[in-house]
């Protein structure tokens, strides 16, 4: 008797449990592995688009350290990841991200994690510590050539431990 | 002579009807592979379980204890996926090796996004092995099999029902569509056809360039000032990449990219070919052109981009409806004398049916 309805309900279960997630993630457009939107070209560029790369700076009185070789990965996964799991597009949901809402509030909260853990991986790695991070911006284009000066868009407090934003 | 030629087109017969079983016997093989070259102990243990940031849905419901395996304890695992991989192909098991594997890929790769690479390459393949895992049709030519015949009379067997098939071939489907509709929902509509993203990714030549300068964030300046509270750019998103190497192609690429037909065209075409992918379901023939023509989108990619996808293409290759192609190879053969002369009618007969 439990048999036969185990066997009834085994069907529209195992359906479920495998599209479901994947309905999910394609209706709310986000990701979080393996269930994904699929957006690798899913954006629009054109000789219009704003292209940037983004720079951390630490920063001891006067003295400024360019971080790119104290990021722990390449280059490409520490952006990665800190724009899409950490700052976020400007958009609130996008597709490169497990977040279904965004806030100021979340924002922050973001952005001091990312800091906090960051600083105490710099810390443990390299025995490095700064009074502040700088976030910056720098204008780019596709062949990388003309860089233009950078730009701090906020910066990590080390003794409040709290990220601020210039903007 | 004929015995031996109707026992392997019983065994080629057993293997184009059941696709499923065709997976279980390949995807593993690579599925293990790449497991094991991503799980390092470095990868492994550079992991911070406390930054919730880094964790994927998966990842937030484990506990903590797989997070701190010691270095032999992770030998211990490396070699529990090897295994698991053997048993899963030969079909000892079989089920729960592939529900292990799934596991393991879910975790692993799962620890790679919170690294900073969500690996696209394995997202269906995991999805798949999980599918496996679960659905019917699976355990055809496996030690598993034998040893349920042996105890199982025939009578009571019933035959494997197609709805696993049915469901791991809507998994690529649903794959499929739902990178088209990403690409109208965050492309600008049907502004994406105009070939201008495509074009950026084909002359995109991102190992070429240093440390620090490789990844780009872009802006669109369509951000309404409202929503510019973060910074004054209105970032959207990150690029991706295009990791080809080999001169010839890049120049291949380069010359789509300057040829606006060529992208409007190929835009056009990528769009259609997953929207429609759909069309699986209509019948055979659709489904056949469908798959062989993924398996070339997938390997124009890994040439142009340098992006293989190449367990995408297994599982497109194995889905392909090969009995339907072994029963038109049968009845094409059956039309020559000399293997007419092999007297093989009963055979033909039980195939074809």
């Amino acid at each position: 008797m439990l048999l036969k309805r185990l066997k009834k309900v085994y069907k529209p279960v195992v359906v479920s449990l495998i599209l479901l997630p994947n309905l999910f993630v394609m209706v709310f457009g986000i990701e979080s592995f393996p269930y994904t939107c699929a957006p690798m070209f899913g954006h629009y560029i054109d000789e219009e688009t704003n292209l940037y790369l983004f720079k951390f700076e630490g920063i001891n009185d006067n003295t400024v350290t360019d971080l790119t070789e104290y990021y722990g990965k390449p280059e490409e996964f520490f952006i990665r990841h800190f724009f899409s799991k950490v700052y976020g597009s400007t958009e609130s949901i996008s597709p490169f991200t497990n977040k279904l809402s965004e806030s100021p509030k979340a924002f922050q909260k973001r952005m001091d994690e990312f800091f906090n853990n960051y600083s105490s991986f710099l810390l443990k790695e390299y025995k490095l510590s700064f009074e502040r991070i700088e976030l910056k911006v720098e204008t780019t284009h596709q062949d990388r050539i003309n860089h233009f000066p950078a730009k701090t868009i906020g910066y990590f407090d080390s003794h409040s431990k709290s990220y601020h934003s210039v903007h | 002579m004929q015995s031996l030629i109707i026992k392997t087109l019983i065994i080629i017969q057993q293997l184009v009807k059941s696709p499923l079983t065709l997976l279980r016997l390949t995807l593993p093989v690579f599925f293990t592979k790449k497991l094991l070259a991503a799980f390092s102990y470095d990868f492994y243990s550079s992991f911070d379980p406390s930054y919730s940031l880094a964790k994927t849905w998966f990842l937030n419901i484990l506990p903590d204890f797989f997070y701190t395996l010691s270095p032999t304890e992770f030998i211990m695992v490396k070699y529990a996926i090897l295994i698991s991989g053997i048993c899963a192909v030969i079909g000892v098991l079989g089920r729960l090796n592939l529900l292990f594997l799934a596991f393991m890929g879910y975790f692993i790769f799962g620890l790679g996004e919170g690294y900073g690479l969500f690996d696209h390459h394995m997202s269906l393949p995991s999805q798949v092995m999980f599918a496996l895992a679960l659905v019917p049709g699976t355990m055809k030519i496996s030690i598993d099999d034998w040893i349920v015949n042996r105890f199982v009379r025939n009578e009571t067997k019933a035959k494997s029902p197609k709805w696993g098939t049915q469901l791991v071939l809507l998994l690529v489907v649903l794959t499929y569509f739902t990178a088209g509709v990403s690409k109208l929902r965050y492309g600008h509509g049907a502004k994406w056809l105009d070939g201008s993203t495509l074009s950026f990714y084909l002359k995109e030549r991102t190992d070429k360039y240093e440390n620090g300068t490789k990844q780009i964030v872009f802006s669109d300046n369509q951000t309404n000032s409202e929503a510019l509270w973060k910074d004054e750019f209105g970032f959207v998103a990150h690029t991706y990449g295009n990791y080809q190497t080999l001169k010839k192609w890049n120049h291949i690429a380069d010359y789509v990219a300057n040829s606006k037909f060529l992208v409007i065209l190929l835009s056009v075409g990528s769009l259609l070919f997953e929207l429609l992918a759909f069309v699986v379901f209509v019948n055979s023939k659709y489904r056949n052109i469908y798959l062989v023509s993924a398996i070339v989108f997938h390997m124009s990619i890994g040439q142009l981009m340098g992006i293989s996808f190449r367990q995408y293409r297994l599982i497109c290759f194995c889905l392909i409806d090969w009995h339907a192609i072994f029963k038109y190879a049968i009845n094409f053969a059956s039309k020559f004398t000399f293997v007419q002369q092999l007297k093989l009618n009963p055979i033909f007969l039980k195939i074809r049916n």
